[in-house]
Order: C-alpha cells, then structure tokens, then sequence
C-alpha cells in the first residue's frame, strides 16, 4: 500500500501578517506613530520652548501665523505650534499610563470573575456595575478638585474610573473560552486553575484586550483634554485641553484666533481617530471567520424562496 | 475480583433546574434533571465497554462522572479499589489524573489553537515532571505520537491545530492523554465527527491501544455498529439507568430489551442484503425530569404489559453475563 | 398523460465555483444525473465533496461568490423541458417551491426562531399562491399532520420543537406547494438514531403517497441503503460512481466506493475489518491534472495521474468514472 506524502496544510499566519493587509489598520498605525514620533522629539522638533518664561509685546498677543510662528501666538506669546508640539507629551503619557491602569484591573477583575465564576463573580460584576452607573466626568471632576490638579491625579481618576467596561468584555470572552474542550482538558490533564488561567484563557483574551486598549487609550486622551479643557489639569502643564481653555477662557473665539482653537482640537482628533482605526482593524482580525461549511446563510435562503427576492441569472461562460 | 481497573457503584448525577413561577409549591421542592439514576458497571484490564444510548441518555456525564472529571451526586468511582472522588479531593488529586484520562469528542476545540503540537503533548510531561532531561522529554513527545499514528512524529512537532485534519488532531489528543500512561481512557464519540472514511483509523487505534497497553476503557457512543466493532462489553442507557448489559457478542446476538431490539433493528447497514423487521419507536426520548412511575421505557415501549407501569424492572441476569431490566424476561 | 421518456430532473454537466479572495475553487465539476417522478436519488460524499454545493446550484440559491460555469439543469414541465439556470428571475420564481424544493441541514437555522412554525408556513403559501385564502388555516393543518407533527403544534416556536419535530416542520414548508422534486440536505445528520428512522421512514411515505421525487444528499451510506433507489457517489465535486442501490453495494466499481462501503462498521458482522482512506481530498484551489483520487488510490497507474478518467457505463443504469473493472480487482488481490 502506497504510503503518499500529504502536503502540509499553510498556516494562516500571525497576526502581523494579518495587520499588515487591513487598511484601515496601516493608516492609523501611521498617524498614531507619527504622533508617539512627534512627542518624542518634541524638544527637537519644536521651534520654540512653551516652558521658557519669554517677554512679550501687545503685538505678540494672539499674533496671526507668521514666518516665525506658523500657527501663530497665544496670549502669553507663546508659539502655538510648539504648544501643540509638546501637548502631545501630556496626551499620549495619559492615555497610555492611564490604560494601563485600566487594563491591569480590567484583567485582573473580569479574569477571576468570569473564571471563578460563583459568588466571587457575583461580588464583582455588583462593583462593576456600580462603577458602570455612575457618570465618569462629573465623578471625575469632584474628586479632581478635591485631591488637587497634579498629572499622577488625573491618571489615576481616569484609570481607576474605566477599568469596568474592560472588565466586562475580558469576563465575557473569559467565560466562553472557559466552556472549551481544550480548557476542559487540560483541567483533565492535571493543570492548576492559575497554570489554565495562565497558559489556555489569557492568550485567547489577549487580541480583545489589545482591542479595547485601543479605546482605552483613546478614551483616556479625550478625558484628560476634557479634564484640562474644564480647568482642572496640572497647572504648570501643557496639554492640548489646557490649550484649547486658555483659547476659549482668554477670548480667542471673539478675536476670530482660529489659529488657537484649530490645531489642538485637530490634534485631539487626529489621535482618537489613529487609534478608533487601530482598533477597528484589530477587531476584524479576531472576528472568526468563517468556514468553507458555511459559506452561506440558510435563513437567508429559506426567505429568499418564500419572498422570492429577484435573483440575478448567474451563469458565466467560462473561458 | 482481580484485573478490574475501574468500577462504578450506584452512580448517580443531579442537576437542579431553576422552578419557573412564584408559587410556595415550587419554590420550595427543586426540580431535579436525573441525567444518570442508578447505573453500575466495572472494567477490566485489556477490556473496552461501551456505553451506548441516544441523547438524553445520560451517557457522557456518566463518562464524565467516572472520572471525576463531573463529581457525581451520590455513589461510588472506585479506581483499582481506592474511591477516585475522594481521592480528587485529596492531594494526590494530580497523581489520579496520570491514571485516568478522557478523549474527547470534538477534535476542532479539544486542542489549544494557539499551541504547536509539540507544546501540547509536552504540557503533561511538564505538569507531572514525567521527564528529566530536554532529550527525555523529546523521546517521550515522539514516542507517544507515534504510539497515536502520527509517524514520523517530527513532522508534526512544529504544526499547529488548525494544519492538521480531524482525524490528525483526535491523534494528538491521544498522544497526550498516553504520554501519561492511564489505566482507565474514556472516550466520549471520537470519531463522530469525523469523516467516514476516517472513523476507522481512530476506532482502529483504540482497539491497538487496548491490546498494547492493556487499557480499560470506555467507549461512549450513540452508533451501534461501531460499539459492536469495538467492545469486548456493552452497555445500553436509557434516560440514565442500563437496560442491559453483556459481552457483545451475547448481546447483538441476542438482544432481550425492547429498546436494544428497536435500537439494533434501525440501524443503517451500507447494504441491501439486511432484511432486519424495522422497529421504530414513535417520540423521541422524553427529558429526565418528573420521570413517570414503574419502568421509564413503558411509555414507547411496542410491548409494553400494565404491570410496566406498576413496576421499576432492576437488571436481572438472563445469561451468562448478560443482564436485562425488563419484567418481561424475568417471567 | 403524454407517455414519453422525458426524465423529471437532468442535470447536465453541472459546473460550479466560488471566487473568493483566496482563489478560484471548483466545488462541483461535470455533474450529470437524471431523475424519475416518484423515484430517490442518493448523493453520498463526504464533507467537501460538493454536494450540498450542486444541490444549491440547481435551486440558483448560491452565495455571491458561487458562479454556475457551465450545465444545464432540465425540468420536465407539461412534457417540455425547461432549463431552470436559464430562466429569468420572474420564471424562476414559478420553479421554485412550485416544482422543486429544498429541505436544509440544521433545521434550526433555517427556520425563522422568532415567528411560529405555522406563520411561517402560511408565509410560504400565500407568497406562492397556492392554495385559496380561505383554505390556508386547512393547508397548514393538513401539512403538519402529512409529517406526523400534531396541527396544535403550529402555533408554537422552533425552540419548542425537538431535533425531530423541526425536520419534520421544515418537511412541510417544503412540500407547502406540492412540489415534483424535493432535495433533502443531510436530512438526518445530529439526529437521534430512532429519530434518523422516523425521518427516513417519512420520506419513504411521502415520496410513494405523493409521488415526490428525492433527491438526498448525505454522507451516511446506510440511510441511502434504506431509502434511495439510486445511488451517486461523489468524490472531489466529481462524480465517481453512480449505480442503482443493490449495485452499488454488492458490485461496487470505483476504488473510492468500495473503500467508503467497507469504512461502514455493520452490525451484522461486526468484526469485519473496518477499512479506511488515509490522507484528504484535494484542496479545492488546487486541483490534480489526472484522476483526483489518484493520491489516495491503492491502485493508481501513470494514466491516472495524467488525465481525468472519463465516465465507462459498466451495466445499464451503472457509471463509474474509472477505468477499472471488477475484474481488475480479483486480479489484484
């Protein structure tokens, strides 16, 4: 009997390889990396030093873009491209610092609760319905102002208040995978409930978590520049928001300085629009897709036949 | 008795059903779904039983349940004499698992898709500290997916799950269950979701593994025709009791339960040739709650007499080895 | 009645792709069959040989991405045939339930879990006019009882049906119109062995009390044994062998039927050595020249590795797509 060689059947690849393909997903890895590159060059890259205590004349206040500032000054005579240059810093230290938060206790919350399941999940899924309840900004804004305006407040009040929705889809995913026959096995196999939270539920909760860090990120950014905007950032900071209230506060909009408002809220949108494409594409890589079995949908079938949906003639006469 | 690996005593499982509505009467007695009621069995070395019934039958948590993988809600598991629930509670719980291991019947979500196949079959050497050395630890991988079919075994080291066809992955989760060396293997429908031309390979394994290994083990099935390829017993279930038992040969030979007689009368054949009287009962087998008196089968039994409903049958020997519950052999 | 030797259904060199991101994938290449009223045709293949594909092509129900390539699909209408892949739209609709239908694999995600079994039913008739609108309620009943489900039934959800029930109900929504032909996809796959008896039984009924013509598409051998009185078998969207019952199984030709017949346990001889083919069909994308079973085949010769073998009429009524014969394989052993 003739022993054949079977071919070995190609891997679909890693997830990178998937990445690399998504449209959407190339375009807001751009933007997104020319903004980290942005804020990390900043002193490099900008003209000048918004720190730097200057002396300014009544022709600096609110100045037109000119040759030597391309988006003009603020009412301090600062170089507003600069401003919005180093703003990225404060944006991107937040968004990032404060996700982190978010997703440690989002993990560590919807980890043990969806895999523990019982009264432990109860106990938690109260809290974090809790936490859902509540309106973030305003809670936000009391606890801000009465623990006083430092950068370490903000992240932590942002990541301590949005670690539940996280929570939530790391549970969902948690308690789906946890049904799985190989996670079944492996509890067979002799595996202790860390070593199977460890080595068979994490990995398959890790692409949605790297998704909703996507929003998490984004999220954070826009509550620090809504925190700065309402006048409870770190004073001695230069943040997008706290530009974008020094320009509303200082009457740039009655002075018709779009040059003032434009770019910072540009900036804001840029960033959260990178990383909502990031996490798109993320998304549509761990959608599962589907198998050859089903390559169509018998529901739709069944009610094409009794509305009889005009159906286009489909024959092609192949070469 | 001497050889007998595995045994099973007045096994029985429980699941409560939440009560619907708000009346007193029902908040206060539970509902309770008898998945298995009652069922007894033992296996030797060397020796394969089937557990054959259709859904509802309480097969696969009796599966589950014998390796206290499922504990059971009342009755004994005794592995080589010593009672395997107790001992999973214990702290000799991992050394039981070395002895006792499933195969499952779904070969698509049974494997970690992200793990390569030398990952997997390496976690319970790992977990068990079966080997000592990185070499030790290779022969063994390799040893075991050769042992499961999969030679050259190196060309499979490197693959994951989902460049292997089902038939392929079924083999890797037996690898991994012989990597540990188990007296007692359940195996819940290997091969029913596999191909036809390919259910053999896997059925043929099972018996390789029996006769080389001397394993017990328990073959989990709804198809008659394989548990009668394969098993040295049989046990047929029925809404979570046997109705009859006995070596194979004695009972597709001569089956005496009403059920096992429709059963073995309906099953397809790939011929023409079988003029077999068909019995097909009417209904579908009933859920196992609020069960009615006497014996569960009565109500689509073809043969049923009154006292059927009067009286609950126990299995009764009618043969050497070869047990019925039924009033009607015992008259 | 006009006698004449038209056949009911003739499918003619049926070809059908998918073209997909991935490639180009031809799940059904040169199929031909042909069907008498009250006659029962068995498709048998195993997953992804392409029938549940062809049988989709001949309602034109395919995804976007399926194309019809080439065949002809002739319906005996009124002693004419008529060749439903070259209908319009409009004319189409008429076939369609009317004359030939379909009953799905899974019931459960074929029928509509929000509407009762009866509303969708009652849908299917008054969209197809086929009975007057005062008979509805009548029709609904009658259909239900031909399927051995109890009428009181039709005002409850799919949910509440058992495995067997739903087959039963999506039976009758098929056969609302009275159609010449019904095609039943894996009729009676996940179900209960007694269930699977029940079901095939009906099918049995109805095709002699209504004179329906069957179509069924399966991979379990034994239920085609019980039912067909033809059988086809496809390997690789090929067809490999086709043969009435009793042939196939006591005289089977191609390498491939004969190793599938001997992978089917029987219980009335239950030690007999169970065979089985190793390896996998071929990718769909990535077809072989020659014989596409040649790789698994134990007794492949350079020639099939060339050339696709073309379909030898071994007996009246008996096609095999391989030239080998019977005697071949005594010679071989």
């Amino acid at each position: 009997m003739k022993q054949k060689k079977m071919k070995k059947k190609k891997s679909t690849g890693s997830f990178w390889f998937k990445f690399k393909d998504n449209k959407y997903g190339i375009v807001g890895l751009y933007i997104f990396l020319v903004i980290v590159f942005v804020a990390l060059l900043a002193p490099v890259l900008a003209p000048y030093n918004p720190y730097e205590s200057i002396t300014a004349t009544k022709d600096d206040v609110m100045a037109s873009p000119s040759g030597d500032h391309w988006l003009g000054q603020d009412e301090a005579g600062r170089d507003i491209l600069s401003l919005v240059i180093y703003g990225s810093r404060i944006s991107l230290v937040v968004g990032f610092a404060a996700a982190v938060i978010t997703v440690l206790l989002g993990c560590i919350v919807g980890l043990s609760s969806g895999y523990a399941g019982g009264w432990l999940d109860s106990l938690l899924m109260r809290i974090t319905d809790g936490f859902l309840a509540v309106p973030k900004i305003p809670l936000m804004l009391v606890i801000i102002t009465v623990s006083g305006k430092s950068l370490t407040n903000i992240i932590l009040v942002i990541g301590l208040l949005s670690w539940p929705f996280t929570a939530r889809i790391v549970r969902a995913q948690v308690m789906s995978v946890k049904e799985r026959t190989f996670v079944l096995r492996a509890r067979s196999i002799g595996l202790s409930h860390p070593a199977i939270v460890i080595k068979h539920i994490f990995p398959q909760v890790l692409p949605l978590i790297f998704a909703s860090a996507t929003l998490d990120i984004s999220y954070a950014i826009l509550a620090e520049a809504t925190l700065s905007f309402l006048g409870l950032g770190d004073p001695t900071l230069v943040s997008w928001g706290s530009t974008l209230n020094n320009a509303f506060t200082r009457g740039a909009v009655t002075r018709g300085a779009w040059f003032y408002i434009a770019p910072p809220g540009i900036a804001l949108v840029l960033i959260t629009l990178s990383l909502a494409l990031i996490g798109t594409a993320v998304q549509e890589i761990i959608n599962p897709r589907l198998g050859s079995h089903h390559l169509f949908d018998e529901r739709k079938i069944v009610s094409l036949l009794r509305h009889g949906i005009k159906q286009e003639v489909i024959i092609n006469e192949s070469k | 008795m001497k050889d007998v690996v595995l045994e099973v005593k007045d096994l029985k499982k429980f699941y409560s059903m939440s009560s619907k509505g708000i009346s007193f009467k029902k908040l206060v007695e539970k509902n309770f779904v008898h998945a298995v009621d009652g069922i007894s069995f033992s296996i030797r070395k060397g020796e394969i039983l089937a557990l054959v019934g259709e859904s509802g039958s309480g097969k696969t948590t009796t599966g589950m349940c014998s390796l206290a993988l499922n504990p059971p809600t009342s009755g004994e598991v005794l592995l080589e004499g010593e009672n395997l629930v107790e001992l999973f509670k214990s702290r000799r719980w991992r050394e039981m698992c070395l002895k006792v291991q499933m195969i499952f019947q779904d070969p698509y979500s049974s494997l970690n898709p992200r793990h390569k196949v030398y990952k997997i079959v390496e976690e319970p050497i790992v977990v068990h500290k079966l080997a000592k050395t990185k070499e030790e630890k290779y022969k063994k991988i390799c040893n075991a997916l050769e042992d499961a079919g999969l030679k050259p075994a190196e060309d499979y080291l490197d693959r994951y799950p989902e460049q292997l066809s089902g038939g392929q992955r079924q083999r890797v989760a037996i690898a991994c269950a012989l990597v540990m060396s188990p007296l007692y293997l359940v195996a819940d429908e290997p091969s029913s979701m596999l191909d036809v031309s390919i259910r053999a390979e896997i059925l043929n394994l099972l018996l390789k593994l029996r006769d080389e290994h001397n394993l017990a083990m328990l073959y989990i099935t709804h198809d008659l025709a394989s548990a009668a390829y394969l098993a040295n017993r049989v046990a047929v279930m029925y809404l979570g009791r046997i109705v009859e038992e006995g070596p194979a040969e004695s009972l597709f030979a001569n089956p005496q339960h009403p059920y096992t007689k429709a059963l073995m009368s309906v099953v397809p054949t790939p011929g023409t040739k079988s003029k077999r009287e068909r019995i097909v009962l009417k209904g579908e087998t009933p859920n196992p709650i609020n069960l009615p008196k006497g014996c569960r089968f009565q109500p689509r039994c073809p043969v049923a007499i009154p006292q059927c409903k009067e009286i609950d049958p126990e299995l009764e020997q009618v043969m050497d080895g070869h047990k019925v519950a039924c009033i009607l052999n015992n008259m | 009645m006009k006698a004449n030797n038209i056949p009911l259904l003739q499918v003619k060199d049926l070809c059908v792709e998918y073209h997909i991101p991935a490639g180009v994938f031809r799940a059904v290449d040169k199929l031909s069959f042909s069907l008498e009223k009250g006659k029962s045709l068995g498709i048998v293949g195993e997953s992804g040989c392409g029938k549940t594909t062809a049988m989709l092509a001949l309602l034109r129900l395919l995804p976007e991405s399926g194309r019809i390539v080439e065949g002809e699909v002739l319906l005996e209408v009124e002693g004419e045939q008529k060749d439903i892949l070259r209908l319009s739209p409009s004319e189409l609709q008429e076939f369609r339930w009317n004359k030939i239908a379909m009953v799905f694999q899974g019931a459960m995600n074929a029928l509509n879990p929000v509407r009762t079994v009866g509303s969708q039913i009652r849908e299917a008739l008054i969209f197809h006019n086929s009975v007057p609108k005062n008979k509805v309620e009548e029709e609904i009943d009658l259909l239900l009882d031909l399927v051995g489900v109890s009428p009181a039934y039709k005002n409850r959800y799919p949910h509440q049906y058992s495995g067997g029930m739903r087959q039963r109900a999506m039976i009758a929504m098929a056969l609302a119109c009275r159609p010449d032909v019904l095609i039943a996809d894996e009729p009676t796959t996940a179900l209960d062995m007694m269930v699977q008896a029940q079901i095939l039984d009906l099918l049995k009924k109805l095709q002699h009390e209504l004179d329906l013509a069957v179509v069924m598409v399966t991979h379990d051998l034994g239920a085609v044994a019980d039912l067909c009185d033809d059988v086809l078998v496809m390997y690789a969207g090929m067809m490999a062998e086709m043969a009435p019952v009793e042939t196939i199984f006591e005289k089977p030709v191609h390498p491939y039927t004969r190793r599938l017949i001997s992978a089917f346990p029987d219980i009335d001889n239950p030690k007999a050595d169970l065979a089985s083919i190793s390896g996998y069909p071929p990718a769909l994308n990535n077809l072989p020249k020659g014989c596409r079973f040649e790789p698994r085949c134990e007794l492949s010769t350079d020639k099939c590795i060339l050339e696709i073998p073309d379909v030898i009429e071994v007996s009246k009524g008996h096609y095999c797509r391989c030239p080998i014969s019977l005697s071949d394989y005594k010679v071989a052993k």
